[in-house]
């Protein structure tokens, strides 16, 4: 009887599985996607628009990920560049400017291979529907590429397109259906992928006849990840950085891992795009898509008045604050926390005519800065921003040593009366005199990043390489997979790079499989 | 050897459905908040599931059985379209400010109805999946 109702109990739990766990369903494809963003986006309409058979399959219930967000991409000799007279740069003006900035430490190959595909890819964007402001830039005029074209309604808009065209013509998305594996035959080749439908816990083998296509977006939101390998996170008493991405953030390294557990190499590891600085507060993500005080602390956060160290020196020329990559890499150098100094004057300048400075195309010069109070209030309740009525009252309030915040204070005053700043450089038109009355405001800044740059070694056809930079065959990588395009900073000069270089890899990929594995 | 078996499985098959009436009951007792619509038109568990007596919900049949009733032309449910099919832009309140937007012509995707519109529980209004990035304030009806 004891051995009876133990093997009815087994057998009834054996029953009591769903179906699905065990079910096993195998697919066919020319072309697999892992990963609903940007580049498996492009990837995905590329296959789609050549014949191709293609699967793309996302762990999140949404597609788009953090390619929602960018509110321009890369593109060099484009249409809209000529229509606004800013066409004379070719890929090789650009090629030259980002070995020259990272001392020829990445892939240069694989670089001007994506810098020149990106001009006909963000044509095929444009033709298919997809709406833009136009040309921006950061940078003067004599010093800009001109390739960051703005998009009406941010990355958003090209998912939104995309999806929808992909689905319409023939192709399939399966969301909630992360991929856990890539399959390799015995010659080495990757001939598809398993992935598990989360909410049956169905698994779903495919056979992929052209290749897998990893567009998994990097590892911005895996700590342990990070903290491996980013070096300047580790380096001792830093405070730590800040992932700026959405709550539900998926870039967990699936595709880098993936890869290594094919024999895969890595390239550019090290190396995360910064984006500094950015008020203390949580989630950071608010203060580049939330409520206006948001954005306008961030905002006055980089302004030119005075930013100090913990030392209560300066430590950056302020005139370059909109460059959020250098800003965190000096920041870097500082012990990954600042602070901004304004006074009355200052306060009511930016309130009345904006900021002197942009941040991003999100608070702009001429935009005033109508819920700065509110920011100053809000602060004040949760710890980020300081007033007091004297300077020493202020440095108190942050820790730093009084006297030296004055003695700063009171240098930026006669370089201010000079109209010149010999420490830092600061242009003549960003040096303000401080009020030798108060009140005064100190803002705190930490860093933040939003995307990882380095991952899967590729070559110029982005095709995975192996330990011993063989290509690794049916396997390619695109987007925050690619590693070895950065070496120690994201090239801001290269405007859009990181989305501009999404598609492109996608589109590229797609191409490269369409002419030469599904050609056979 | 296989006449001892067969009674075996017959019982095992017996505490399936005993189980699955048990998940299904369990689940009843709770109050319909989010599409309360439907208890009161008389909906019946197969209506969504697909099947009698389910016991997980599996949601590709639940999907499909949303679009039996709410489907636009297209086969997909994404609000009210213009001649173009496009979602129609509704005014929101987001982050104290008005914004337009086509809330069910999401730009993410075909998103499953039940990530928002829960059956058997309350709906988290705080937490409606467009709100991991936006702050659209909003409530699941």
């Amino acid at each position: 009887m004891r051995l009876l109702s133990k093997l009815f109990f087994i057998l009834a739990a054996v029953a009591l599985v769903p179906a699905g766990a065990m079910a096993d369903k195998t697919m066919e494809a020319d072309i697999v996607v892992v990963g609903g963003g940007l580049s498996g986006m492009s990837a995905g309409l590329t296959a789609v628009q050549s014949g191709a058979k293609v699967i793309v399959f996302e762990k999140l219930p949404s597609l788009g990920g953090a390619g929602n967000y960018p509110e321009g991409s890369l593109a060099i000799g484009t249409r809209m560049q000529k229509e606004e007279g800013k066409g004379n740069r070719t890929p090789l003006d650009a090629l030259d400017k980002i070995v020259e900035y990272a001392h020829w430490r990445v892939n240069a190959a694989a670089i001007m291979a994506l810098l020149q595909n990106s001009g006909e890819t963000h044509e095929w964007v444009r033709n298919e529907g997809v709406a833009f402001k136009g040309l921006k830039t950061a940078f003067p005029p004599e010093k800009t590429l001109w390739t960051w074209h703005i998009y009406q309604k941010n990355g958003a808009s090209v998912i939104k397109n995309f999806y929808k065209k992909i689905l319409a013509g023939g192709g399939q998305i399966y969301t909630e259906t992360p991929v856990k594996k890539l399959i390799k035959n015995k010659k080495g080749e990757i001939t598809g992928v398993e992935a598990v439908d989360l909410l049956t816990g169905e698994k779903i083998t495919v056979n992929a006849k052209g290749g897998v296509i990893l567009a998994t977006g990097g590892f911005a939101n895996n700590k342990e990840m990070i903290h491996k390998y980013i070096t300047d996170v580790q380096a001792p008493g830093m405070v730590d950085v800040k992932l700026r991405g959405p709550l539900i953030d998926g870039r967990t390294g699936d595709g880098i891992n993936m890869a290594l557990e094919v024999g895969a190499q890595l390239a550019g590891m090290q190396t995360i795009a910064g984006n500094s600085p950015y008020v203390n507060q949580d989630p950071p993500i608010r203060q580049f898509n939330g409520a206006d005080y948001q954005k306008q602390a961030r905002t006055s956060l980089s302004q030119p008045f005075l930013w100090v160290n913990k030392q209560g020196e300066r430590f950056y020329n302020e005139s370059a604050g909109s460059n959020f990559s250098d800003v965190y890499n000096a920041m870097t150098m500082n012990g990954g926390i600042m602070y901004s100094i304004f006074d009355d004057n200052m306060r009511k300048k930016m309130i009345k005519e904006g900021p002197v400075t942009p941040f991003n195309a999100i608070v702009v010069p001429g935009m005033p800065m109508k819920a700065l109070d509110e920011a100053i209030e809000i602060g004040q309740k949760e710890g980020w921003l300081f007033k007091a009525n004297t300077l020493d009252e202020l440095a108190k309030k942050i820790g730093i040593n009084p006297a030296a915040l004055k003695e700063t204070v009171a240098k930026v005053n006669k370089y201010a009366k000079e109209k010149h700043d010999p420490d830092f450089g600061r242009k003549p038109e960003h040096l303000f005199t401080f009020s030798d009355k108060g009140p005064y405001y100190a803002v705190e800044g930490i860093r933040a990043y939003f995307l990882t740059l380095g991952g899967v070694k590729i070559n110029n056809k982005l095709q995975a390489l192996d330990m011993k930079n063989n290509v690794i065959p049916g396997l390619y990588v695109t987007g925050q997979d690619m590693g070895g395009l950065y070496d120690s900073s994201y090239d801001l000069l290269l405007e859009g790079s990181a989305s501009g270089f999404a598609l492109t890899s996608g589109r590229m990929a797609v191409k490269h499989i369409v002419d030469t594995r599904l050609k056979k | 050897m296989k006449k001892s078996i067969l009674p075996l499985i017959v019982m095992a098959l017996t505490a399936l459905f005993a189980g699955a009436t048990m998940v299904y009951a369990a689940q009843a007792d709770k109050k319909i908040v989010s599409m309360k619509l439907h208890e009161k038109e008389g909906l019946q568990c197969e209506d969504c599931h697909g099947e009698k007596n389910p016991t997980k919900a599996d949601q590709a049949k639940i999907y499909a059985s949303c679009l039996n009733c709410h489907a636009n032309s297209d086969g997909t449910y994404r609000g009210e379209l213009d001649d173009k099919g496009n979602g129609i832009e509704k005014e929101y309140s987001e982050s104290r400010k008005t914004k337009m937007a086509a809330m069910h012509d999401s730009h993410v995707g075909k998103l499953r109805c039940t990530l928002c519109h829960t059956s058997h529980k309350a709906p988290d209004n705080k937490n409606i999946y467009c709100n991991y990035c936006h702050q659209f304030d909003v409530k699941i009806k």
